[in-house]
């Protein structure tokens, strides 16, 4: 079965972007390199059921701006804002708790959807389709979201 | 097969539903190949049973997912999706009788576009219109915006159905929020039940289209939006549907599908003498009917005139909608409480049982409305059961679309989520105190020895309290 994955990015440069691989298990379905500053779309089409590997790069140290005051002003980092299935927009509140995260060099589990970091995230597609994933989640079809785009 | 036409569950109720059968006939006189499946009742069938009914159906009208529904959920729509691409059709051709049926038809086309993006989708009937959860919303536009369906058909679907199975886009409805009503009624040809296993209903009958719109404009009312002129057929041309399904499913039980059945009472008066004559000539096999009625006067509906709608077995749906005549009046029913009393008398008289519609709450109402009320029942106490079969409360709603929605302001009305959460400056008459009422009213019926049923379409009880 296929199903298209659609994430809704909040892109952050500083020294150039956060590099984006993503895997349809092992399978390339995407790679972003140089991204622009704001909101990016990425839409893939998977297999399903599936575990989706990501993996980000190209952070250092030194991307990242702070001001006087030691306050971080800019980050290199993607953020992301919106997951969708086949346009079924998944609620916002559960977006962070659906990525699995692990830093380079770190053995700690993080659910986060801002990444500012080099490392590996996953997301486990893992019921028999679409819809038994949704309801699995109690995602509602949501009102909030039917109008997303990217400026959102 | 071309198209399999399919009603969209959520319309619980134990009878058949009759837009696939209409549509059915058309696609096939046009000389397409197609299928009509009864699919609300095998879901209605599958959750009247259910140990969480309560919960299935409160995702039906408000999409609550409950942790305990999950798997409950994903079998029905599983249940759905197999029914359908076991028929293998070309086209789904999915019909929604109500708002109720929106949340679950989502799922289902979004869970067949993704089981089969070939299958082609196309979606009708009165409960497209606007979104239940957003009245500003287009239903259709939202479904066909994010690919969940193909197309969409406003309005009278037995043209526009066939030109869409000629790929004529153009036609109007198709895709449109503008549609052209069917002229003649009389001209269409009968429903075909043959595809519809009649043991699944438990009422058994045959649906009856005898008319399109009414010939009141009460205000609260969405069907006069919908078809703006009143529309009927000739009594020749519903009898002889009624004898050709007779012979067709050896039925001679009729559900007229209507907003009221004795608006031409030309035409009504003729029917009821078909009526009678068949009975009489078939006394163990005789017809018997239901359908909405409209309130008269007593010189409009003469005591001869009950002996024929017993004699025809008919059984009366009058929407009175508040006792309160002068709230009832205003809300665009034009009888009086004299009228309706006469009409309980002569129900009485003849044995000939009638279902209240009424609505509680109405804006207009006061507190001292609802006593009225209340006092209005116990004084009609002697004639529970007999006629009064059922007596059906639907809270007070604010539906998109309606005069009473475009009257907003003038009763000073503030709405809420849902059609039935409003608020008044009039009468400072909350929420909470209709829902009191309501279940005041539900007591007090019952300790009267009157069956009361809770009114569909978002306007019972448990969605408003599940809103709140």
């Amino acid at each position: 079965m296929k199903a298209n994955l659609t994430l809704l990015c909040s892109v952050t440069r500083c020294n150039g972007s956060i590099k984006l691989e993503m895997f349809d298990q092992t399978t390339p379905i995407y790679t972003g390199e140089n991204l622009p500053d704001g909101p990016v779309r990425i839409d893939c089409e998977i297999n399903w059921p599936t575990i989706i590997n990501i993996i980000t790069s190209n952070k250092h140290p030194t991307d990242m701006e702070v001001d006087v005051n030691g306050n971080i002003v800019k980050d290199k980092s993607i953020e992301v804002t919106g997951i969708l299935i086949n346009n079924f927009p998944i609620h916002q509140d559960l977006i962070d708790k659906l990525f699995i995260c692990q830093r380079e060099g770190s053995s700690t589990i993080t659910n986060e959807n801002w990444w500012g970091f080099n490392g590996k995230i996953k997301i486990i597609f893992d019921q028999p389709n679409p819809m038994r994933y949704m309801l699995s989640l109690k995602n509602e079809f949501n009102m909030n979201r039917l109008h997303w785009d990217l400026n959102e | 097969m071309d198209i399999l036409f399919c009603s969209a569950p959520g319309t619980f109720s134990s009878r058949p539903t009759l837009a696939p059968a209409i549509l059915k006939a058309c696609a096939t006189n046009a000389g397409f190949n197609s299928m009509a499946l009864d699919l609300n009742i095998e879901i209605y069938n599958q959750i009247r049973r259910h140990p969480r009914q309560k919960l299935l159906k409160e995702f039906f009208e408000q999409q609550k997912i409950h942790k305990d529904i999950v798997e409950d959920l994903g079998n029905l729509l599983d249940y759905c999706a197999d029914r359908i691409t076991s028929l293998n059709p070309r086209t789904l051709g999915l019909s929604l009788l109500t708002q109720d049926s929106q949340f679950f038809t989502v799922w289902l086309c979004y869970h067949l576009k993704i089981l089969n993006p070939a299958l082609k989708i196309i979606i009708g009937g009165s409960g497209i219109k606007n979104f239940i959860a957003e009245s500003k919303i287009n239903f259709a536009e939202l479904l066909k915006s994010k690919g969940y369906i193909d197309d969409y058909i406003n309005g009278d679907g037995e043209y526009s159905i066939v030109e869409y199975l000629k790929d004529n886009l153009n036609y109007p409805g198709i895709n449109s929020g503008t549609w052209e009503p069917v002229k003649d009624l009389n001209v269409l040809p009968y429903p075909d039940f043959t595809d519809y296993d009649f043991s699944q209903y438990q009422e058994k009958g045959i649906p009856i289209c005898d008319s399109r719109g009414c010939v009141r404009t009460c205000e609260f009312c969405d069907i006069i939006e919908h078809w703006k002129k009143y529309q009927y057929r000739t009594a020749d041309n519903i009898f002889e549907e009624m004898q050709h399904q007779i012979k067709q499913h050896n039925i001679t039980r009729f559900f007229f599908y209507n907003s009221l059945t004795n608006g031409n009472m030309k035409e009504f008066q003729k029917l009821l003498d078909l009526m009678c004559g068949y009975n009489d000539k078939n006394p163990t096999a005789q017809i018997s009917w239901d359908g909405y009625f409209i309130v008269r006067n007593k010189k409009q509906h003469p005591e001869e005139f009950w002996q024929k709608i017993k004699k025809s077995n008919g059984y009366l749906q009058l929407g009175i909608e508040s006792v309160v005549e002068r709230v009832r009046i205003a809300l665009g029913k034009n009888f009086t409480n004299d009228d309706i009393d006469y009409h309980l008398a002569m129900a009485k008289k003849y044995s000939v049982p009638l279902l209240l519609l009424l609505i509680v709450g109405y804006p207009t109402e006061s507190q001292q409305d609802f006593e009225f009320t209340k006092q209005w029942f116990q004084d009609r106490q002697h004639y529970a059961r007999n006629p009064i079969d059922q007596v059906v409360f639907s809270l007070s709603a604010i539906l998109p679309n309606t005069k009473l929605e475009r009257k907003q302001e003038e009763y000073g009305i503030v709405r809420g989520e849902i059609p039935t959460i409003w608020m008044t400056q009039a009468t400072d008459i909350s929420t909470q105190d209709r829902i009191n009422y309501f279940n005041e009213l539900n007591d007090l019926l019952t300790t009267l020895n009157m069956a009361i049923t809770n009114g569909g379409s978002g306007m019972d009880i448990a969605s408003a309290e599940l809103a709140l």
